[in-house]
């Protein structure tokens, strides 16, 4: 499993080196925080989607950050 | 519990998850409100409608989240005919939690949740922790979290079946802005769930080698410890304007020998000067068996120690498409109100389960939040 973590965190920096990690100003940052932006858009439609895919399969979970984090605040 | 008694415990615990809802709503100037009916069914004669509401406060560094749903269950399907049961049933879930964070500093915050979910025969709570920090000039945001539920569970039939199941998470997320419309997160989760982890209802059926028709079938048993862990990569991105892409991977792994891939992606168009937004999903799984799964327990007159007739444990994989369109009309007293309405078709298939070999269900759901 470490092996497995470790190979997805190594990708996850590769794509970060890949794709240049710009420096991003407070003003250029309208697009990260559009609500499209965000994994969960609707938290009351997606959480029905949700509960039935945790209910549904074996191997629910492990889905670890929230992904609505742009620094906008 | 009697029938009457637990109808009015579930009211109480409704009208309790409404006040919170209530009390955090329209007069308390809530930033967001929102409520949803979703409806579940499959071709299995399993139906779940659940109305769901939550609301969200803003007030200076604290922010509250508090929710409430209600499962209506009706069911007929081969996991009845599995436990023995000759009948469906039919019965209400309630869950209702609050969430509230606090900024603790410009870069740092911290939070914690409660949650608390009745069923007939199924009792849990929950409590969690949360922490944030940003780093990295705004770049990048760190997350730790904790929780912690216990279950208890029952069996309708028999009042002094009593089992206990204890869990705890360990939360990682990394969230990483790679540039003005791209962002990355890495996520991963711990699990240890300790306890009875059976289906009291459940049986498994025992055949004697070579037999065709089962001898005998024993109470389900399985492990009482599982370690569980998650590990997600997610990419979030606007591709031209008014066109917005997720995509997904999630590695998942388990003591019991589960282990999954899942893929989603998700496209996110804006419609018509942005009052339309349409969102079109694609997600895909596939799962291998846990280490004790079997098919068809040939073992009679023995027992194996540790046995199940839960499919969703067995080697299958899933499929879902679905597609949510909202419309913002414009309003002057609010600063937004959306009405949405989607579907999903949800697709698994069992590749070693005698008693299923498919299943398909559809999802629909419509939702409406209005932001203060």
């Amino acid at each position: 499993m470490l092996p497995r973590t470790l190979l997805l965190l190594g990708l996850a920096a590769a794509a970060c080196g890949a794709l240049g990690c710009a420096t991003v100003q407070p003003w250029e940052r309208g697009v990260l925080a559009d609500r499209r932006m965000r994994a969960v858009a609707s938290p009351d439609c997606e959480g029905a989607r949700a509960h039935v895919l945790a209910v549904r399969e074996g191997a629910a979970g492990g889905l670890g950050a929230t992904g609505v984090a742009c620094g906008c605040n | 519990m009697a029938a009457t008694d637990e109808r009015a415990t579930r009211l109480r615990w409704a009208s309790a998850a409404l006040a919170l809802t209530l009390v955090a709503g329209p007069g308390a100037a809530a930033d967001r409100v929102g409520g949803a009916v979703s409806y579940y069914a499959d071709d299995n004669a399993v139906r779940v409608v659940s109305p769901r509401v939550s609301a969200t406060v803003e007030r200076g560094r604290a922010t509250l989240d508090a929710r409430a749903a209600v499962d209506f269950v009706s069911a007929a399907s081969v996991d009845l005919v599995t436990a023995a049961s000759p009948r469906g049933f039919e019965e209400t879930r309630v869950e209702t939690g609050a969430a509230a964070k606090w900024r603790a500093s410009p870069l740092q915050t911290v939070g914690a949740d409660a949650s608390i979910s009745i069923e007939p025969d199924f009792h849990t709570w929950r409590v969690g922790a949360l922490a944030a920090r940003e780093m990295f000039s705004r770049h990048g945001t760190l997350e730790l979290g904790y929780g912690f539920s216990r279950s208890e569970i029952g069996r309708r039939d028999d009042a002094a079946f009593s089992r206990g199941r204890t869990t705890y998470d360990l939360l990682l997320g990394y969230s990483h802005v790679l540039g003005p419309r791209t962002a990355l997160d890495v996520g991963s989760t711990l699990t240890l769930v300790d306890g009875f982890q059976a289906n009291p209802y459940r049986w498994v059926r025992l055949y004697a080698p070579g037999g065709t028709l089962h001898a005998t079938a024993v109470p389900e048993q399985a492990p009482e410890t599982r370690w569980r862990s998650g590990t997600s990569l997610r990419l979030r991105t606007r591709l031209v304007p008014h066109l917005f892409g997720l995509a997904e991977y999630r590695l998942y792994a388990d003591t019991w020998g589960v282990v999954a891939h899942t893929a989603r992606l998700r496209a996110t168009l804006g419609l018509g000067s942005e009052a339309w937004t349409l969102w079109l999903e694609a997600r895909g799984s596939t799962q291998g068996a846990a280490s004790f799964y079997r098919a068809r327990y040939a073992t009679f007159p023995s027992a194996p120690d540790l046995r199940t007739a839960d499919k969703d444990l067995g080697p299958m994989w899933t499929a879902l498409a679905g597609l949510h369109l909202e419309w913002s009309p414009p309003v002057t007293r609010l600063s937004a109100l959306r009405f949405g309405v989607g579907g999903d078709l949800y697709r698994m298939r069992y590749l070693d389960y005698a008693f299923l070999t498919a299943r398909t269900a559809v999802i629909g759901v419509f939702d409406v939040t209005t932001e203060f």
